[in-house]
This record gives structure tokens, sequence and C-alpha cells, in this order.
């Protein structure tokens, strides 16, 4: 984005995007082709998965660009495949090979003949997009080879594309997502892409997908993530329509209980005066901000990537949008806007204002918190709210 | 990268490395860190990455991250943004709307030195960015450098430190008078902090019960003048021997500065050895004499500890300065060492290692250098350790196989100085006996 005035960013580049989709298919290894420094800057992906940090490189320097580099990832991929014999390699391109633009595609397509396993070619360098390009490009990848394995499911059975184990509170948020499927529609989730995937290498079946998390806007029409009780009400309401579907009965009275829940939290307290800030990729900050705007009435500012605008855009505006800004950069813009309450990542902690974890990076050390989404989320928010309102 | 396994005598004779096509490395860092940690922890000075949003968040992320022990708090780090399409066509040029992001944050910070940090893709390219930087002076009026050390520069970081701190010190080596004073520079500690506990606080205490000032840490907290004033001093003594190259040899030579210190203060011995450096360089033989009466204190306070570990068999990791120190320790708590690891080789590593080793009770059998997590694995798996020293990923292999594991990299109580040794004795103690002290992916849970 060129007409951005923001020099901190709030996304990395699509190396880290390839990976939150990689640790999230069990035995898969990564291979950095480019220096060691852009792998040992992205151990932190899979640590935040709670996944070991296995992000091996072709460790390449100056004198490897001018020379080629062929032959030493060959030798990398056929020591990958001896060690850890993976249902996938994925080489993920940094802006050093992808400036040289080597010609990998022949050599790949023999290795892959050769060893018996897919093994894909991502390039993931910063010059050519941020994470959520890069996880998006390893999911076509992915959905491209499964399509070529596929048979057509007729079972009541979905997938939820778009998740990762890095994203924060990932466990947590994801049983919760799977609770409302149960719990409110007639369908079941068989799997996650990418959280926890096993045998990948076997027949697949082809399910209705739900976008959610990185991939939220793959699709024309777009939900951002259940918070609240319009906004939970809204994403059941989209899976049923994509999967075509109907909803359970018992949907109106969780929906009304938590309406009233609300209603009763304006009442006692005046929240329309609070202020929020968020800082998060779009399907989850946009589904935030929905609730404390929509449904409290507060002043919202959000931090988030150019989809949040977008869906803005077509949708009506939910909050004040900041594109892709972190860090130092972020957290003067909140100290202009002087937030009484932020969600984000430990960069934007500060004694200013109130401060919950909301988005990696989360350094600092903190309570295990339930998940803010669907119905019983509402109750975890108001909670924390009324902390801050009665400090106030 | 440079990669060895085998006999440490075989290394320690012909310090020959094999490039391995494969590295799963989860300890070093790229050169690109070892400069802006070097240049964040300099409070006047403004890093800016050139092209690369990835390297200005996963660095960022470390430097911050790994630094809230030690007093670092959130600096900016901000880039200049850039698509393939601009380095093909080599525009390299802020445009208006970055301008406006840059005057903010450069009214509020008012920096006395840019440095723009190149990326692989400049420096693939071979772009002359003397343009970016006058198209940045002339706007707004602050003195700025170009760094050309980048990701694709070297397998560590060592070329990062050495080049940070050549940019910091090219600003004054040449020209500037500077005021002699007593004293020394304590070079290579790149935190804030001068907490006692910490690693520089042990160092600080010390030096000042043997009556030597500390003029400077550097570059941990300094500011551009603290650079400058350091110039006066009488050493630069090395907190970590990882920082010697170009920049501290070029200073020794053109402002008569000695270099103090290649053997890292850990151990007894290996203090003494750090102190008996010190004590040459400034022509204080006293110093020696006084550092043993303090050293008495803790040998006999080291007794009982030796008692309870000695023979026990340890797996330790570490960088250039690390490793050889925490085989000091090894040495004073009478442990065998079974296996070592180094992550990645200094010129300086050489002679260190080799003097510490022979002074080790027995082992190690075998050394690696530049080990992948796999390599661990296989050493853990083989069972042969009853704990294990090492840096903080290393923790997975042992937690798979049941190894007390005492992490190295991030810790709180000091591993420095003659108290280092009881403190990790207490720890390895603690560990033996069942305490977790990685239970989270990121803290250590050690308690003061």
């Amino acid at each position: 984005m060129n007409n951005l005035s923001r020099i901190e960013p709030l996304l990395g580049c699509g190396l880290g995007g390839v990976l939150k989709g990689i640790i999230g298919i069990n035995g898969a290894v990564p291979l950095i082709h480019g220096p060691m420094s852009c792998a040992s800057g992205h151990r932190i992906i899979p640590l935040f998965g709670s996944k070991e940090p296995l992000v091996p490189s072709t460790s390449l320097t100056e004198i490897d660009a001018v020379m080629g580099t062929k032959e030493k990832l060959i030798n990398a991929i056929e020591k990958i495949y001896t060690l850890y014999k993976p249902p996938l390699i994925v080489i993920i391109l940094t802006c050093a090979t992808s400036l040289t633009s080597e010609l990998f595609g022949p050599l790949l397509d023999s290795l892959q003949k050769e060893l018996n396993i897919p093994i894909f070619l991502v390039d993931g360098s910063g010059i050519t997009g941020d994470e959520i390009y890069g996880f998006r490009e390893f999911y076509k990848q992915f959905v491209q080879w499964k399509k070529t394995q596929g048979v057509k499911n007729k079972n009541s059975e979905i997938e939820l594309i778009g998740l990762s184990p890095a994203d924060y509170d990932s466990e947590k948020n994801l049983q919760l997502l799977n609770r409302l499927i149960t719990e409110f529609t007639s369908l079941s989730v068989k799997r996650v892409l990418f959280q926890e995937l096993d045998n990948i290498d076997s027949t697949w079946d082809l399910l209705p997908s739900i976008p959610c998390g990185h991939l939220w806007a793959i699709e024309k029409k777009q939900q951002p993530a259940p918070y609240g009780a319009d906004g939970t009400y809204a994403w059941l309401k989209y899976v049923s329509m994509i999967t075509k579907s109907n909803l359970s009965l018992s949907i109106e009275e969780s929906y009304l209980n938590t309406k009233k829940l609300i209603n009763k939290f304006k009442q006692s307290y005046s929240v329309n005066n609070l202020k929020i800030a968020i800082e998060a990729e779009s399907w989850w900050g946009v589904g935030l901000s929905k609730f404390f705007s929509e449904e409290l009435g507060c002043k919202v500012l959000l931090s988030s990537d150019i989809d949040a605008f977008l869906y803005q855009k077509v949708n009506g505006e939910v909050a004040n949008t900041i594109i892709d800004t972190g860090n130092v950069e972020l957290t003067l813009e909140f100290d202009s806007f002087s937030p009484d309450m932020v969600f984000g990542s430990s960069y934007v902690k500060n004694h200013n204002w109130g401060w919950e974890p909301f988005w990696h990076p989360i350094y600092h050390v903190v309570d295990n918190t339930q998940s803010f989404m669907g119905w019983r989320g509402v109750s975890v928010l108001l909670t924390v709210l009324e902390r801050v309102l009665s400090t106030t | 990268m440079q990669w060895y396994s085998g006999k440490p005598c075989k290394l320690m004779n012909e310090w020959k490395f094999k490039d391995s096509p494969l590295w799963a490395d989860y300890q070093v860092l790229g050169p690109n860190f070892g400069a802006v940690s070097v240049l964040l922890s300099v409070t006047d000075v403004l890093p800016i990455i050139i092209g690369s949003r990835g390297c200005a968040t996963h660095l960022r992320f470390t430097k911050l991250a790994w630094g809230i022990d030690y007093d670092m708090r959130t600096r900016p780090l901000p880039f200049i943004e850039l698509s393939k399409s601009d380095v093909v066509n080599g525009t390299y040029k802020i445009n208006e709307f970055q301008l406006l992001g840059f005057e903010k944050l450069i009214n509020r910070l008012k920096p006395n030195l840019i440095v723009l940090m190149a990326n692989d893709a400049s420096i693939l390219s071979c772009i002359d960015l003397s343009g970016l930087k006058a198209q940045i002076e002339e706007i707004f009026h602050v003195r700025t450098s170009i760094l050309e050390v980048s990701a694709i520069s070297s397998s560590n970081q060592w070329v990062g430190y050495d080049k940070g701190l050549g940019i910091l010190f090219d600003l004054y080596i040449n020209n500037e008078e500077v005021q002699k004073k007593e004293g020394v520079n304590l070079v290579g500690w790149k935190w804030p902090s001068r907490e006692r506990n910490h690693d520089i606080g042990a160092c600080i205490d010390l030096l000042d019960k043997l009556n030597i000032p500390v003029n400077y840490v550097i570059p941990g907290g300094s500011c551009l003048n603290d650079i400058r004033e350091s110039l006066g001093s009488q050493a630069n003594v090395l907190w970590c021997p990882s920082y010697i190259g170009d920049t501290l040899e070029r200073i020794e030579r053109e402002r008569n500065i000695p270099i103090a210190g290649f053997t890292p203060p850990y151990g007894f011995d290996g203090t003494m050895d750090w102190i008996t450096e010190i004590a040459n360089v400034l022509e204080k033989p006293s110093i020696i004499e006084d550092a043993k009466l303090i050293l008495l204190d803790y040998q006999e306070q080291v007794v009982c500890i030796q008692n309870e570990l000695r023979g026990k068999r340890a797996f330790v990791s570490g960088g250039p300065g690390r490793l050889p120190g925490l085989l000091s320790i090894m040495a004073d708590l009478k442990v065998n060492v079974v296996n070592a690891a180094l992550y990645w080789p200094h010129h300086s590593s050489r002679k260190t290692l080799d003097k510490v080793i022979r002074r080790l009770p027995s082992g190690p059998k075998n050394i690696i250098v530049g080990p992948s997590l796999y390599e661990i694995e296989d050493i853990a798996s083989s069972k042969q350790v009853d704990f294990w020293m090492g840096g903080f990923q290393e923790q997975h292999s042992c937690k798979r196989y049941e190894i007390p594991f005492i992490p190295t990299t991030v810790h709180l109580a000091s591993h420095q100085c003659f108290e280092g040794v009881i403190n990790v004795g207490q720890k390895i103690k603690k560990a033996l006996e069942g305490y977790d002290f990685v239970a989270s992916s990121f803290r250590s849970t050690e308690k003061l």
C-alpha cells in the first residue's frame, strides 16, 4: 500500500503467513530457502502455536546468491526427507531468493516424484506480500493439491478454513466455534485448515468451507468473527447460508438471553462514553469492533489489515480504522485516542489504559482467560469492561 | 553455515568446518539482528529498515520480547516499504505518505542519528542508497548513516554486532578529542538494565569491589554522547567476546584503547582470567591479588555444591561467550561434560574453548558447532546426561526425555563472575530436584 503513511507495520512478510498454515499440518516441514535470519526470526510462529520451533533453512549467504542455490536446495530437501519423513515439505522463498528468480519448478517436480511426497513452493518474501498473502498462497496450493484426491462428502460435515494454532487463544476459540456449530446447527466440524491436520496423504472429502480467520475475505460474502450477541447470531446465519442447512430453534433463546444481559449491563453502566482500541487482523478485529460499537455504543479505534477497511466500505463503518500499523507508531495513535481499554498485542500494553491480550505477539505473562467469542464470550467481555468502569 | 561434529581436540587443532545444506537452527540470530540489537540499545539512534516488512516485525519482536526482563521497553523499528517492482526499478525514495509518518516519529523521538539498514534486495541488486540518505538528511536535518548489513550477509550475528558498533564509533573515531578518564568501558551488554542480579550488574559490582570504575556500558542503555566519551576510557573490556572485530580493533589501534577480557567472566578461573587481562592493560597487578581475596569466600561456599554435583554428567551449549563460560563453571563444580554445542564459531572461541576444556574433570566426548534440533534430539534420546544447560528451545527435547533442564539464554540470577558459580550450582540442584525452569514458552520461571 504505497499511499499509507504508516512506517511500523502490523503484519510481517508472507513467510509468517505460510508458517501459520504449515504448523497446522502434523508432520509437515517448512524449508526457508534463504538466509538463516529469515528462519530464526520466524521461529516464534510455531512457538505461538505451542509447537517446537522447527524452521530449518538452507542458510544462504551472498556467495550462494551469486553462485546459484539449486544444489543446496536439493541436498536440504533430501536431508529433511531422510530425517523427518514428512507428509509435506514447503519451500519458502525469501527476499533474496525471490529476487534472484532461479527456476525451481522442474527441480521440485522431479524431487516430488522421487520422494513421493508433495513439495510446495511459496514466495514468502516481504517484497511480494504480507502474512495474509502468504497464508492464502499456501492455502491455494494445498487445496489445489487436495482437490486432485477429493471425493464429495454427502454427510453434514464441514471444514473451517483460515485458522492457525499460532493465532492468539486459538485452542479456546476453536473449541468455542466447534460448540456453536454443534449446539446450534445440524452440522459438525470435520477439520480445520489449518489445525492439527493428520493423514493429509489419504483420500480427502470435499467439504463445505466456512471462511474464517486469515481467509475470511476470500469470498464475496464475508462474515467477521462471532463476538457479541449480534455477531454470533450473524455468524451462525452465515454458516447456515453457506451450508444451506437449518439452525436450531434454541438459537433465538440464546440470542435473546445474551441481549438481555447486554441491556442490563448498559443500564448499570454508562458504556457509550467508553473508548476501545483494538489491534488485530480483520476477522477478529472487525468482529470485536462490531460488538463494542454496534451493541454497546462505544467509540472504537481499530488497527487492522486492508480487509477491515474494505469490509466497512461495503457494510458500514464500525470503527475508525488504521491500516497495518503496529508497535510504537500504533501506541502513539492509541495515545491520541486515549482509550479506556485496549485489546491487542504486548506492544500496546501500557500503563495509560487497561489491556487485554488479544493478538500476538503476547510476550508478557498473562492469566488464562476464556474465549471472548460466542454468547458465553459476551459475559467474559462484560466482566472485563466492568473492571475498567469500576476504576474510572 | 559452519558446522562441525566430532572430538574437541580435532576442532581445536584444525578449526575447520563444513557447510551443511540444512540447518534446523533454534538459537542463532542473524547479522541484521546483531545490528538492530546494537542500534536499538542506544537511546538516541533510530534504525530504519529498508524494504522488508518481515525484517521490521521479526527483529522488533526478538529484541523487545526477549529483553523485557532487562528493562527493554518498546522502541520503534520503522521501515521504508518497497515492492518488488520498486527494487527492480531502483525506486528507493520515501514517498509523501511515508514522509508524514516519519515526520511524526522523528519530531517525537528527536534522534541524533538515523541508520538506514539495507535489506537483502538492496544488497543483491547493488543499489546505491546515498540518494535516500541525502533525502532524509535534507528533509529531517538528522545525521544519517547507511549500514550495509542484511540477513544475507552472514549465518550469525557477529558481523552485525561489529558493523553496528562501527556505525556509531565512525562518527567520532577520527575527529574527536575526548577527555581522558580513569576507568573502563564494558562492551557487549545490549540492554538498558543495570540491575544488580543481572549479568551486567554482577560484572559492575565485581569491578567496583576491585576499584575499577566502569565509565560506560556499550551499547546497552547508552546514548551517542556516551559512545563519544567512551573514547576517553583506559580500556574496552569485553562483557561478551562476540563483539571482537574490526571496530574494537580499530579503536585499539587508532585511539590507543586496548581490548581486554577475551576470556568471558564465568567461573572462578574464567573470571580470574578476565580480571587478569584487565589488570594487565591497566598495569595494576594489585587488582589480581584483590580478586583472589574476593574469590576465597566463593571457594568456601561452593564446596557443599561440589559434593552434590561431583561426577554428574551434563550437556552444555552456548555461543562464543557463553559456552566457554559455562564449561568453566562446570569445571568449578566438578561436573563431567559429556557433550557440548557451540551455536556459532567466533575466531576468539578457539583459544578460549581449548583452555577451558582442559580444566574439565572429563569430556566432552563430542562437540557440535552449529547444532540443529535433530542433533539435540539425538543427544537427548541417548540419555547420557543427568542434566542439561542450554538455549531456551532445547527444552523440548529435554521435556520429551525427562532430562532436568536449566535455560541459559533466559534467566534472572546472574551466571557470571564468581557468584555465577554458586547461582548456577543452586539452579542445577533445583533442576535435579524437579524444578521446572521453563513452564512458559517465553519467560523463565526462575525465582530470585
